[in-house]
């Protein structure tokens, strides 16, 4: 996104003259990544699609309360988290599937899902991503795909440095000997 | 396979897709459906308005009363002093203190004098 300055725009979300052109500038500029960090999550374009839309809805109407102490990326990336778990966590219980039991339907979803065109290698790597806990999943996803750096995954998740890349690394050799076993 | 060898194939997308034009249009799409955030225009009620004076008036009100209440319970306490010596008021002390009836009634009044003084006064001056 071309002409994003954050602090620039932190300041014009404060204005209400200003605050709906500025959260256009948000919009823009941090869709494609957040999309991408919720459709890892749950695997549906319609359902990712519908999760963003939440996610800056909620933005939006809370957008007076921030006051820019924390990243903006940092805050979007948590109300992101936030709406993408609990949509799990509704899709569980109306399924009748406990946490323990692994997200089985997400891969049936994948399947299911015309906007996944990804060969072989990358649906073995999905199914083995989903057979992670769900935390673990989120700290691979961040790390792996979005290469985020552990100390604004740090203060995203809430967690320390150390715990997430001990969660990363099981994460990671969970999913090689799975796809070992697979191949 | 190992980490090493998704590493070389790894890309954000990983066999996931979006329709055409998906996150060019998104913005647009996104921004027509937030609402309209009205700015609150702080109108306050009339008692919003006078409270403040309401509660300057009651404290005012309250300290007056506390004064009131203090000297009152000083004057009391006079009086209980007064009436403990009363049986040593002398007819001359009250008949200086009496020039007219009214001084009397104020008199007894504040000095809590028994009956008898006063009978005994009213026989001395008849």
């Amino acid at each position: 996104m071309q002409n994003y300055d954050e602090s620039e725009v932190i300041t014009q979300l404060q204005s209400p003259e200003m605050r709906r052109a500025a959260f256009a500038k948000v919009v823009a500029h941090y869709s494609e990544q957040l999309y991408w960090h919720i459709r890892k999550l749950v695997m549906s374009h319609d359902d990712a699609d519908d999760l963003l839309q939440n996610t800056f809805m909620k933005a939006w109407m809370n957008i007076e309360y921030f006051r820019g102490e924390a990243k903006l990326s940092t805050w979007l990336y948590r109300i992101a988290i936030n709406e993408s778990l609990t949509f799990l966590s509704k899709q569980r219980q109306q399924l009748n599937i406990s946490i323990d039991e692994g997200d089985s339907f997400l891969a049936e979803k994948l399947e299911a899902d015309e906007w996944f065109c990804g060969d072989d290698a990358e649906k073995h790597l999905h199914q083995a991503i989903l057979k992670l806990p769900e935390k673990q999943r989120l700290v691979f996803n961040m790390r792996y795909f979005q290469e985020m750096k552990y100390e604004e995954m740090s203060s995203i998740l809430g967690t320390s440095v150390g715990a997430l890349k001990a969660s990363y690394h099981l994460a990671a050799k969970k999913i090689e000997d799975y796809l070992t076993e697979k191949v | 396979m190992n980490m090493n060898n998704i590493s070389k194939s790894r890309t954000r997308k990983s066999g996931f897709q979006v329709p055409e034009g998906y996150f060019e249009n998104f913005t647009d799409r996104m921004m027509a459906q937030l609402p309209e955030k009205e700015e609150e225009v702080y109108t306050p009620t009339l008692w919003q308005r006078v409270r403040p004076w309401a509660y300057m008036a009651a404290m005012f009100m309250g300290i007056s009363l506390m004064v009131r209440l203090f000297t009152g319970l000083g004057a009391m306490s006079d009086s209980i002093n007064i009436s403990s010596a009363s049986s040593e008021i002398s007819m001359e002390m009250l008949s200086d203190a009496m020039s007219e009836d009214d001084e009397l009634v104020r008199y007894v009044y504040y000095t809590s004098m028994n009956d008898n003084i006063v009978y005994e006064y009213a026989a001395q001056q008849e």
